[in-house]
């Protein structure tokens, strides 16, 4: 295992990806369509990594009801979120309720 | 991130919504907001310090790869493949795409780095996570919101974030790589739900508007079924039916066709 090749390749792979559009900024003019789609790109991404943690129990499955605390506590979360529209407050709200629920 | 007229963005020295801020405040906001996401990461580089003390990796080549590549999801299937003897180029690779949704990330913040000077730019680019991603989206928002017409100062409220998250990712692998197996599986503390409430925290307040709840949904069932897919491919390609699904609902082709709504 060559770890010097590896991990400068690891690097050239994800840097270019993160670099590309930043390097580019002055010059990228995104068509309207595009800049719409990409007003998604946080409601996209940030949902699809919690929802798999959310939904399936730590043994891989699928676990919609009320005995699963992740799901329990992320209700409650959104409901904070949604009303308050603050995040630290949501973040207290969650851990409270998910660590109470673990103790019940 | 909504289509702003020019007008809107030009660069000021000070943030209206925030008239005292000063850098190391901005810097400490940032930190501040992704404490939640550093709690959630500590099992996952401790973790991986493990894996890679456990794979052969010598202790420079782990730590490096921690402060070089800097990419905690890619890190991990690379050293799973290490630890299968896979070739070099397939690992690589696999950390491509692994990697993949940075460049949406990356695309979704063009409009508010544009300003900068390059080599800052390269900067920040280098510690784009989907933790910093996550709290600076919120932050935009705010400001958003908050009717401020300049973002000029958005760059330290996420060097706060990223030098944390950086920080820690750092210190968690050494733990990691010399404690090794003497820790008990650090996935089995329970941390993840603080990332978990942490994303649900920055995407409820985006939910204004019927494509955005659609975005969520398509998002949020599409990733429920491809979870088990290769390489992170399904979370990849849930984000995209999401982006899809919504755009076309959205019907926003030009900016014509959605005249005089938003501003």
């Amino acid at each position: 295992m060559n770890e010097i090749l590896l991990i400068l390749g690891m690097f050239l792979v994800t840097y270019s990806v993160r670099l590309l559009p930043f390097a580019l900024a002055e010059r990228l003019n995104f068509p309207y369509w595009l800049q719409n789609a990409l007003s998604f790109v946080p409601v996209a991404a940030l949902t699809a990594i919690i929802a798999p943690i959310i939904m399936y129990d730590d043994q891989g499955n699928f676990s919609p009801g009320l005995s699963n605390d992740q799901l329990v506590a992320s209700v409650i979360a959104f409901a904070v979120a949604y009303k308050t529209k603050h995040l630290l407050l949501t973040v207290v709200a969650g851990l409270a309720a998910f660590f109470l629920l673990t103790l019940l | 991130m909504r289509p702003r007229s020019s007008t809107e963005k030009q660069p000021s020295p000070h943030c209206p919504s925030s008239p005292a801020a000063t850098i190391p405040a901005l810097m400490f906001a940032g930190a501040r907001d992704t404490l939640p996401l550093i709690l959630a990461a500590i099992p996952f580089g401790i973790l991986f310090g493990a894996l890679a003390h456990a794979a052969g990796l010598s202790f420079i080549a782990g730590m490096a790869m921690s402060m070089i590549v800097f990419a905690g999801s890619s890190q991990f299937v690379a050293i799973t493949l290490v630890m299968t003897a896979a070739p070099v180029l397939i690992i690589i690779l696999a950390t491509f795409f692994v990697n993949l949704r940075h460049l949406m990330y990356s695309a979704h913040l063009v409009s508010h780095v544009k300003h900068l000077p390059l080599p800052l730019r390269s900067i920040m680019a280098f510690w784009l996570t989907d933790e910093t991603f996550a709290v600076v989206a919120n932050r935009i928002h705010q400001l958003d919101s908050s009717h401020s017409v300049t973002h000029a100062n958005l760059h330290w409220y996420y060097l706060g974030s990223a030098l944390f998250m950086y920080s820690n990712w750092q210190l968690c692998t050494l733990l990691g790589f010399v404690l090794g197996e003497r820790i008990p599986d650090p996935l089995d503390w329970g941390l993840d739900i603080a990332m978990v409430v942490a994303f649900i925290g920055v995407v409820a307040p985006l939910l204004k508007s019927f494509p955005m709840w659609l975005c969520a949904v398509t998002s949020f069932s599409t990733a429920l079924l491809t979870s088990e897919w290769p390489y992170q491919s399904g979370l990849m390609f849930s984000m995209l039916m999401g982006i899809v699904v919504a755009s076309l609902s959205s019907r926003k082709w030009t900016p014509a066709s959605h005249k005089g709504t938003k501003t």
